[in-house]
């Protein structure tokens, strides 16, 4: 069949060369250029800065997102992008009278290094870049963040906490799925963090570059009733039901290159960031493969990113969702019609065991059948793989993927483990009551 | 050693599934390729009983194994279904010649009646002619836009239920990628349904959207079945080369990827606020468009009034410039 499929035609706009730059900024006219944003447009360092803080100030006034004395919680994680917001907010809130930013910002720094090395200075440094702007903030240990409800104590003894968290990691195998994982779990400890701050807002520093690499990674790893949770401008956490919490992404519509920029004009030095994906190769895991994809049409089709970007703008979770993911806090979307592709996928797993059997057999009496090889008198392993398939069951598509690639699940947050018992002692109740239920 | 068959069929394992990742020997492989394609006919729903089905043959891997297995289940199962080929020949020197001679073996091999209907029968050009006219840049689009009307131009003529189309997991899988990359999401939408339903049309269903291409390869080559394999002599659309590439890649790393991505398609829920394109007929032709004039009917105009390159580009523009143009009549076929 031909490589164009029925489906339509195809108009991409391709990169075209650039006509002899015109030198002065666009904007004033006067002063040379210093800045070609999209291979076009020349702004000189006077006109530009304004410009991008506009954008900034711009993506966070619609609809009115944070209300005057609202505490918000910015979290910094030292990239370029997270030092600018910093340095965005800070700005704002220097300004006189109408200008000003009403909000009353909470910064927040996750401290890493349980795993992966940082210099050795770096949470110092940050502390005085943080001590300079004059604005309250935390430093917190990761680990201690994700298991310990008293994570905001300085003295907490996190020793314990940085075995746990780092036997999770060693526990997974996949590339993919440990990246996957940390990002969930970063994400349980800021919104923890919101919390124990009393902050109703949040703002993360991801700029449109690195959305679109999410939501492309997103769709990949089946987590694509997900993507405006992961990617849009305001998400109504709703799985918190005390406190509403939003997330906020002030930076979503500025480029990298805006971004940067912006951070060499006004001098702002980053910090080391990593992550599993650091100093791995490109095709080792599937969110660096989408990265580079990403990366290769920018170059020859420079609208890529943000048609990526709008379309993930089009996207939302559905609205009848009434189960969460006890992982990652999305959607589930695990109740498919027996014509989806989750369903289809057990079905092969089926039929790839049964062979011939499978017409006969139903997936439940091949499941009993299962259970009764790996039957082993007494021993504990059994209760593990119940409690796998049983935590299984509170979680969304991808999540599932990486709970079965952990190889034990002693180290998971207690929330996760004690909810899930929770859930399941409310099953077992309404299996008690529910012929009297009316 | 000899590892064994993971259906416990006590048979050597002579392949592992793509898929699944699981060893199996030929004939299990066999029950587990057609019975996943049988249960995703009765979920889907895609048959009912007494259904005269086209399926479209192009003569390549997915519609040769897709007249196979069709033909082996609806046997096999009754499913009471009245099967014909139908095929499309673009008029492509060099291309069609050989995968409509595969179509033909397919025909006597299975004995199912075959239509063919040409490019130059439905719409007066062939693609041969079209490139003398527009060059190679652009002449994807056309065989692509005339392609999708021409099976329901087929399907209308030959009076079937239904169209069964090879598309594949993968193609599926590239098809929400490229709709995510081109910010389409009407299509996004549509384009994990198993079966199309559009007023006025025949309905398509796609028996093979859950399974492999790498497996549909695998059957293929085990049962020696004949199919003609090119690429379109063509340049290749080069931005659905880079989504094919990505795919692959990803599926190395993880063979899941691709029903992955189908589960994010089948989940993702397009906001309400957001407009999509209305779906009427084309004012010209008859056939579903999203426009007053179906891009097909636009290529045609350009095509017949010697301005091929109308049509290609924005359809806003292309419709100014229609617009100016004397109003020819309705064209029929
Ligand atoms: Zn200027
Ligand atoms: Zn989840
Ligand atoms: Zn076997
Ligand atoms: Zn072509
Ligand atoms: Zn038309």
């Amino acid at each position: 069949m031909c490589s164009i499929n029925e489906e339509g035609a195809e108009v991409f706009e391709e990169f075209k060369p650039i006509e002899p730059l015109e030198l002065k900024c666009r904007k004033c006219l006067i002063e040379d250029g210093n800045v070609v944003l999209q291979k076009k447009f020349v702004y000189c360092k006077t006109c530009f800065v304004p410009m991008v803080t506009h954008k900034f100030r711009a993506t966070i006034g619609k609809s009115k997102l944070v209300n005057r004395g609202e505490r918000v919680l910015v979290c910094v994680s030292g990239s370029q992008s997270s030092i600018s917001l910093l340095h965005m907010i800070w700005t704002g809130l220097q300004q006189s009278t109408y200008k000003r930013l009403t909000f009353d910002p909470v910064v927040l720094y996750i401290d890493e290094s349980v795993l992966h090395d940082y210099p050795q200075d770096q949470v110092n440094k940050i502390k005085k870049l943080f001590e300079k702007y004059g604005l309250t903030y935390h430093i917190v240990k990761f680990a201690a963040a994700v298991y310990s409800d008293n994570c905001l104590n300085e003295d907490i003894n996190v020793d314990q906490y940085n075995d746990k968290l780092q036997n999770i990691f060693n526990n997974l195998s996949d590339l993919t799925l440990k990246e996957d994982m940390l990002m969930k779990l970063r994400k349980r400890a800021i919104t923890k963090l919101a919390d124990l701050l009393k902050c109703t807002r949040m703002m993360t520093a991801e700029n449109e570059h690195k959305l679109s690499i999410r939501l492309l990674s997103n769709v990949a790893l089946g987590r694509g009733s997900q993507i405006s949770l992961d990617i849009g401008l305001a998400v109504n956490n709703k799985n918190n039901d005390k406190t509403s919490l939003v997330t906020i992404r002030p930076m979503r519509n500025l480029s990298a290159k805006e971004i940067s920029y912006y951070a060499l004009f006004n001098k702002l030095d980053d910090f080391l960031h990593s992550n599993f994906l650091t100093a791995t190769s490109e095709d080792e895991s599937i969110q660096k493969t989408t990265e580079r994809f990403i990366n290769d049409l920018q170059v020859n089709f420079p609208s890529t990113v943000s048609t990526i970007f709008r379309t993930g703008e089009k996207i939302s979770e559905k609205t009848s969702a009434i189960a969460y993911c006890l992982l990652c806090q999305g959607v589930m979307d695990v109740d498919m019609s027996p014509s989806s592709a989750m369903e289809a996928t057990k079905y092969s797993k089926y039929v790839s065991l049964m062979g011939v059997k499978a017409l006969k057999l139903s997936l439940k009496e091949l499941k009993n059948e299962e259970t009764n090889e790996k039957k082993c008198n007494g021993c504990k392993c059994r209760n593990k793989q119940d409690l796998k398939e049983e935590i299984v069951e509170s979680l969304c598509y991808a999540c599932a993927h990486i709970i079965q690639d952990l190889e034990s699940l002693d180290d998971l947050p207690e929330e996760i483990l004690n909810k899930e018992k929770d859930r399941l002692q409310f099953k077992k109740m309404e299996e008690q009551i529910k012929d009297f239920l009316l | 050693m000899p590892i064994l068959c993971s259906a416990k069929c006590g048979q050597n394992a002579v392949l592992k599934r793509p898929k699944t990742g699981d060893t199996l020997c030929k004939e299990c492989f066999y029950w587990a390729f057609e019975l996943e394609i049988h249960s995703t006919i009765t979920n889907g729903k895609l048959f009912k009983k007494g259904d005269v089905v086209a399926i479209a043959a192009s003569g390549g891997k997915d519609s040769t194994v897709l007249a196979q297995v069709l033909k082996t289940l609806n046997e096999r199962y009754n499913y009471e279904l009245t099967l014909i080929l139908l095929s499309i020949d673009e008029g492509i020197t060099g291309y069609r010649d050989d995968s409509l001679k595969t179509v033909l073996e397919n025909k006597d091999e299975y004995q199912m009646p075959l239509k063919i209907l040409s490019y130059q029968q439905l719409y007066g050009w062939s693609m041969d002619k079209i490139v003398a006219e527009v060059g190679r840049k652009n002449n994807c689009t056309f065989c692509g836009v005339f392609r999708r009307q021409a099976l329901d131009r087929g399907a209308m003529l030959l009076n079937v239920d239904c169209i069964a189309t090879g598309h594949n997991a993968d193609d599926i899988a590239e098809t929400v990628l490229m709709n995510i990359l081109r910010g389409d999401v009407a299509r996004l939408q549509r384009c994990v349904n198993i079966i199309t339903i559009t007023e006025g049309t025949i309905p398509r269903c796609k028996p093979l959207k859950y399974t492999y291409e790498k497996e549909i390869v695998m059957y293929a080559y085990f049962k020696k079945l004949n199919y003609f394999s090119t690429e379109c002599v063509f340049a290749p659309n080069a931005y659905r080369g880079y989504a094919r590439t990505f795919l692959k890649d990803i599926e190395r790393l993880k063979p899941s990827s691709i029903m992955d991505i189908i589960h994010s398609g089948e989940t993702m829920c397009i906001k309400e606020n957001v407009k999509l394109p209305d779906i009427g007929v084309c004012t010209k032709c008859g056939f579903v468009s999203s426009q007053d004039i179906c891009k097909a009917c636009m290529l045609l105009e350009g095509l017949n009034r010697g301005l091929p390159k109308l049509g290609i580009g924005k359809s806003r523009k292309a419709n100014k410039a229609l617009a100016a143009l004397p109003n020819p009549s309705l064209l029929h076929f």
